[in-house]
């Protein structure tokens, strides 16, 4: 008893170590064949094992990838090329692929996703569960609409840095949301733009979006208030706070951490830390890109008209002044007006 | 050369900060904005210095005792310095990147300074020492650095020149982060050109693609194999198919020679690789 619980634990290990549902063995039931091998379909079992017999085909002659790359040595050039190799190609292109024949083409042993699935079903889970999707990821060529299966000179094995992948689709004005909201047009807001939000300029779309889906709006990775006023927590501003500074917001006084003040006089402090009505980010700032320094926008939608309230920034070597907006002019120096 | 900061100038407000530079330090910070001009990243900077601006001089408290320049000593001809803020999961995520790189540039001359802010606490400084024992972190009491350079965001990573001059300011990404720290490091220690630089941190879009040529190419070693094993009849089915594809390429008159030869047929396979070195002449 002993013994056999030993053997099934051990089947078990090994299965589990694999990850990967490798089906190497042919399939026998030609309704199931829609793609054969070249090798396997004219019977020549010698060029990959030791005879060349189907029935009795014995052991390979040597290791998986060496034979596969003996004829596929494009593969082997290229994977050399590239910075970064899926570990499932280092270890055996049978992880994905059956040696002899399959139901799908490039002789794939299960269909993209659900190939993918097999380890990285914590992703799988998520494009396919999220409030939130992102039709790409489980649509069309599904994963390998960004991902190159093989190599990649970009991590995460991505054909191309985010934004080049993005821009792809979300450079059309006629994109909308699922529930019918147009979507940006990156391709000419960034042409019509000369100042982009670090993140853009990086090609780090993923910075703030979760691609494969998520919770928030635009799936975005955290919190960002959705309106042009909120009460000041910085819990709201979860997905700015990743790389600005929550401190910036947090005292009437700062000379260090921010350029828009007045002398110390914090002037982020002042227009967003409110118990009511405080202004947030997009009450001042675009967040792809803008025309000018700071992403500071041209104007903002206001109120349920969206009447376009101009904001009329003009920077100066040590401060700047907004006019005639939800104020009158008033100007600000970090030297102290 | 460089003069220190006092504290006060250090807390002066932006636009009042006086940062002394020598001559030759302005000669090379010319020169260093020609070089990054045409790099991608080139409008990005600290707030107040830019790249190919000298950096300021500035000893900061050594978490480890005693005090510390971030900018390492004169005999480090790269200089990292990263700004990481307390208990943040980006922050936490590129100490991972930054200890990995220093294993991967160990023995290099290269500075790794960690810089802190008093504002998060000596706990958090305690943790980012533990998780990069390699590298000096630094406290900057009073956010002076913080203020002297205009950091606005963390985690954000500067790098240096031998010469002190900022070649790179680096905020954080989600994608392409280490592969971007790491391509900078490797130009500064001269172990790449410009060209490799550019190309690592704007990749041109690639795939691991399958051509129609190389399937042909596949199909003619395949046809070769069989050959060997003396199987001309499916060998000649390759070729044909190949030919169907490409009926110029010089490679498939080739082995359709060696299969007319299997054939015994001598004066076919001399007809075909005449065929392949009319073709291969043609080619080049």
């Amino acid at each position: 008893m002993m013994m056999r619980l030993a053997v099934a634990g051990l089947f078990f290990m090994v299965l589990g170590s694999v990850g990967l549902a490798q089906e190497t063995a042919p399939l026998q039931d030609p309704n199931d064949v829609f793609w054969a091998h070249a090798p396997f379909e004219m019977g020549e079992c010698g060029i990959c094992h030791v005879a060349n017999d189907p029935a009795a085909p014995g052991e390979l002659i040597a290791e998986v990838n060496d034979l596969c790359f003996s004829c596929h040595e494009i593969f082997a050039d290229m994977l050399a090329e590239f910075a970064n190799v899926h570990s499932p190609v280092e270890d055996s292109c049978t992880s994905c692929h059956n040696p002899h024949n399959s139901r799908r083409e490039k002789l794939l042993n299960l269909d993209t996703i659900n190939l993918c699935n097999e380890c990285h079903d914590d992703i799988v889970s998520v494009a396919t569960n999220s409030p939130v999707r992102h039709d790409p990821v489980t649509e069309g060529r599904a994963c390998l609409n960004c991902h190159d299966v093989h190599a990649s000179n970009v991590e995460a094995m991505l054909t191309g840095l985010p934004f080049d992948l993005c821009v792809d689709c979300h450079s059309d004005d006629e994109m909308t949301d699922e529930s019918g909201r147009p979507m940006t047009n990156l391709k000419s807001l960034l042409a019509d733009s000369h100042m982009q939000h670090g993140p853009v300029d990086n090609k780090d779309c993923s910075a703030c979006h979760a691609t494969h889906g998520g919770e928030n709006f635009r799936m975005l990775v955290s919190d960002y208030p959705a309106k042009f006023y909120a009460s000041y927590d910085p819990d709201n501003y979860e997905l700015c706070f990743g790389c600005h500074e929550t401190d910036v917001f947090a005292s009437p006084e700062n000379a260090n951490l921010t350029g828009f003040r007045d002398g110390d006089r914090n002037l982020h402090y002042l227009h967003v830390n409110k118990d009511r009505r405080g202004r947030t980010c997009r009450a001042c700032h675009e967040v792809h890109a803008a025309p000018q320094t700071h992403m500071i926008r041209d104007g903002v939608p206001y109120g349920s008209s969206n009447w376009v309230l101009q904001i009329n920034y003009t920077g100066t070597e040590d401060g700047g002044s907004c006019a005639k907006t939800c104020h009158p002019t008033k100007p600000y120096s970090r030297r102290g007006s | 050369m460089c003069q220190n900061l006092s504290p006060d100038q250090a807390l002066q407000p932006a636009g009042q900060l006086t940062v002394r530079r020598c001559k030759f330090l302005r000669g090379c910070a010319l020169v260093a904005t020609i070089l990054v001009a045409g790099s991608p990243a080139a409008n990005q900077a600290f707030s107040y210095v830019a790249q190919g601006e000298g950096l300021p001089e500035m000893d900061l408290p050594r978490h480890s005792g005693g005090q510390a320049s971030y900018l390492g000593d004169d005999s480090h001809q790269a200089r990292v310095f990263a700004f990481v803020k307390g208990e943040h999961a980006r922050s936490t995520e590129v100490l991972g990147e930054l200890a990995e790189l220093i294993r991967e540039f160990e023995g290099r001359p290269v500075s790794w300074a960690l810089v802190v802010s008093d504002r998060h606490g000596a706990a958090w400084a305690d943790s980012v020492a533990a998780a990069v024992p390699a590298a000096t972190v630094l406290t900057d009491k009073g956010d002076r650095l913080y203020g002297a350079l205009g950091v606005a965001l963390s985690p954000s990573v500067g790098l240096g020149t031998a010469d002190k001059i900022l070649h790179a300011y680096l905020p954080y990404q989600k994608i392409h982060y280490g592969a971007t720290i790491r391509a900078h490091l490797q130009y500064l220690l001269g172990d790449i050109d410009a060209d490799t630089l550019a190309h690592t941190l704007k990749p041109s879009r690639d795939r691991v693609t399958d051509s129609a040529e190389a399937g042909c190419l596949r199909s003619l070693k395949l046809a070769g194999m069989l050959i060997k094993v003396g199987k001309g009849d499916k060998a000649l089915i390759q070729v044909e198919n190949v030919l169907g594809e490409g009926p110029e390429m010089a490679e498939a008159y080739t082995t359709l020679a060696a299969v007319r030869r299997l054939e015994g047929d001598e004066s076919a396979a001399q007809s075909a690789e005449r065929r392949a070195a009319d073709l291969a002449q043609t080619a080049e």
